[in-house]
């Protein structure tokens, strides 16, 4: 499996689009440092980012498969993979990971610009001490629980739609509407097991209410790992 | 060359109700250069397709160099060089850079073997131009540089001279002869160009409707369409007396009241029309005709238009 993410690694960052990706979401976290100066200081930005902007990166979710996947599948490429005898359950996966792996990267990139700039554009203010820091990263490493849950079900759309635009309509569909569809069909508990409704418990939850949001979107990145896959396995590979 | 390195027992494809494939079972011996023949649609790029993993049958086996199980197949699969409908690849990434993609993910220890495939194909010189602004024949090319980066013991090609200019055929024939001949590479191929077949197949299957026709070898397929002398004349019958006991020709078929054929060797032309005139035989035509491939094909399949 290692091969196949080495390759898809090789492959994402001869491509433009990833580094188009990274910029525009570093540009956004200048842009957000920029409008903070003069009236805030650096601990009321990362007080802010944690509160409101940690959910943020699910909408950018579907970009990680459509890098992997959906290239794959609008290029017919995948067939030269899968003729080689490539278990498809195992490229399933490394394709999964290497969407996380992309996706951590650019976490960090876009992480590094907002911490640095901050740091450095802003005041820190005497709120900023290092429990805030502590608080800030532990709860964004517990969050990518949800982000990695999210490039599973994004995943599963890309195979299942093929077509990518098709596949982030989905996507959106399944993290952001469905808490409205439990809520027509008067099963509103169902909601505590969404994805998204794990964001709130991480970002400003207790520990018990973050341990619990990190196993359900462990959990929902497994189920829709072996669904992806199963759905893989079988289907046409043109 | 008697070892069956691709066998399929039954085969079937559906699509919904429709059958791609149907109940077909086909036998590639290691060595043969073995030719699908067929129509659009007639189910050709399916089974080669499921020979290459690339859908799975709905019913019936397949092996691969004795293998069924899909463990096994899928190793089986790691040794065949596959070009199947048009070449994908990244539009993005140069030629080296795409088979360098292929490359690790195969993880191919030797670096050499880019370098290589692309210069067997005469792609050693694209530089860093993109896949994107490739013509449809280096595209063709490259696809044949990745089926062939792996040394493999099988190729596995669709419909691999679409696109290419009557130079890129002929150098595409000779890697193709030149791999079967020094690797002992087995060839299974698809192509419309007949003529192009005829020229490298040692095998023919000949499919219509998802089902074989007609297995049959080179050799039988050449005797089939060997060529002959058919002659028109004012009597056909004293003419096939005339042939067959004045100048020994034992395979003299009469074809109507006027047209008769003479198959085998039958002599110097120029001597059985003297002697036919001799005998009072009035010739109005006299040639050497066979038939071509695509014509056995149209004969084959009932004389519908091949596609």
């Amino acid at each position: 499996m290692l091969k196949l993410i080495r390759a898809d690694l090789y492959r994402s960052f001869h491509r433009f689009y990833l580094y188009l990706l990274a910029a525009g979401l570093a540009g956004i976290c200048l842009l957000l440092t920029f409008q903070a100066r003069g009236h805030a200081t650096a601990a009321d930005l990362w007080r802010m980012a944690q509160a409101q902007l940690f959910g943020f990166p699910l909408m950018v979710i579907p970009m990680l498969p459509d890098i992997v996947f959906t290239e794959e599948n609008r290029e017919h490429t995948l067939k030269n993979t899968v003729a080689f005898g490539v278990n498809r359950a195992e490229l399933y996966g490394s394709k999964t990971v290497t969407s996380i792996l992309l996706g951590l990267l650019l976490a960090a990139a876009v992480l590094g610009v907002f911490c640095g700039s901050s740091l450095l554009l802003l005041p820190r203010g005497p709120e900023f001490t290092g429990e805030l820091v502590r608080q800030f990263f532990v709860r964004f490493a517990a969050l990518c629980s949800v982000y990695v849950g999210a490039v599973a079900v994004a995943a599963v759309f890309t195979i299942f739609l093929h077509r990518g635009a098709l596949a982030v309509f989905a996507y959106y569909a399944a993290i952001y509407l469905s808490r409205y569809l439990f809520l027509l069909l008067h099963i509103p508990k169902a909601n505590d097991y969404l994805l998204y409704s794990q964001v709130h418990p991480i970002v400003s939850g207790a520990p018990d209410a973050v341990r619990q949001a990190v196993l359900i979107s462990f959990v929902t990145f497994a189920v829709f790992l072996a669904l992806g896959a199963a759905l893989f396995r079988r289907s046409d590979v043109a | 060359m008697n070892e069956v390195i691709i066998r399929t027992e039954n085969v079937s494809k559906l699509y919904g109700k429709a059958a791609a494939v149907c109940d077909l079972s086909i036998q590639v011996r290691r060595g043969e250069i073995y030719a699908l023949v067929g129509q659009n649609g007639a189910g050709k790029t399916t089974l080669l397709k499921l020979v290459c993993g690339l859908t799975p049958p709905t019913s019936g086996g397949l092996e691969l160099f004795g293998q069924s199980s899909p463990r096994q197949l899928g190793w089986a699969r790691a040794h065949i060089g596959s070009m199947i409908e048009t070449p994908g690849f990244f539009p993005y990434l140069s030629a080296e850079e795409n088979l360098e993609f292929y490359r690790i993910q195969r993880g191919a220890k030797d670096g050499g073997c880019v370098r290589r495939a692309l210069k067997l194909v005469g792609l050693d010189d694209t530089g860093r131009k993109k896949f994107k602004s490739f013509s449809l024949g280096m595209k063709q090319r490259l696809g044949l540089a990745l089926a062939v980066m792996n040394s493999p013991e099988i190729l596995v090609l669709d419909e691999p001279i679409n696109g290419l200019d009557p130079v890129g055929i002929r150098e595409f024939r000779e890697i193709l002869q030149s791999l079967n001949r020094e690797k002992r590479t087995t060839v299974l191929i698809s192509s419309h160009i007949l003529g192009e077949l005829f020229q490298i197949a040692t095998a023919y299957g000949f499919i219509s409707g998802g089902r074989l026709l007609e297995h049959v070898s080179a050799a039988d397929l050449k005797e089939r369409c060997r060529s002959c002398l058919r002659i028109e004349a004012d009597n056909a019958e004293k003419a096939a007396a005339v042939l067959r006991e004045q100048c020994g020709c034992p395979a003299v078929e009469v074809l109507g009241e006027t047209e008769l054929r003479v198959d085998g060797n039958p002599g110097d032309p120029e001597r059985l029309v003297r002697v036919l005139v001799e005998n009072g035989v009035g010739i109005s035509q006299f040639y050497r005709s066979g038939i071509s491939l695509e014509q056995y094909f149209i004969n084959l399949i009932g004389g519908k238009k091949v596609a």
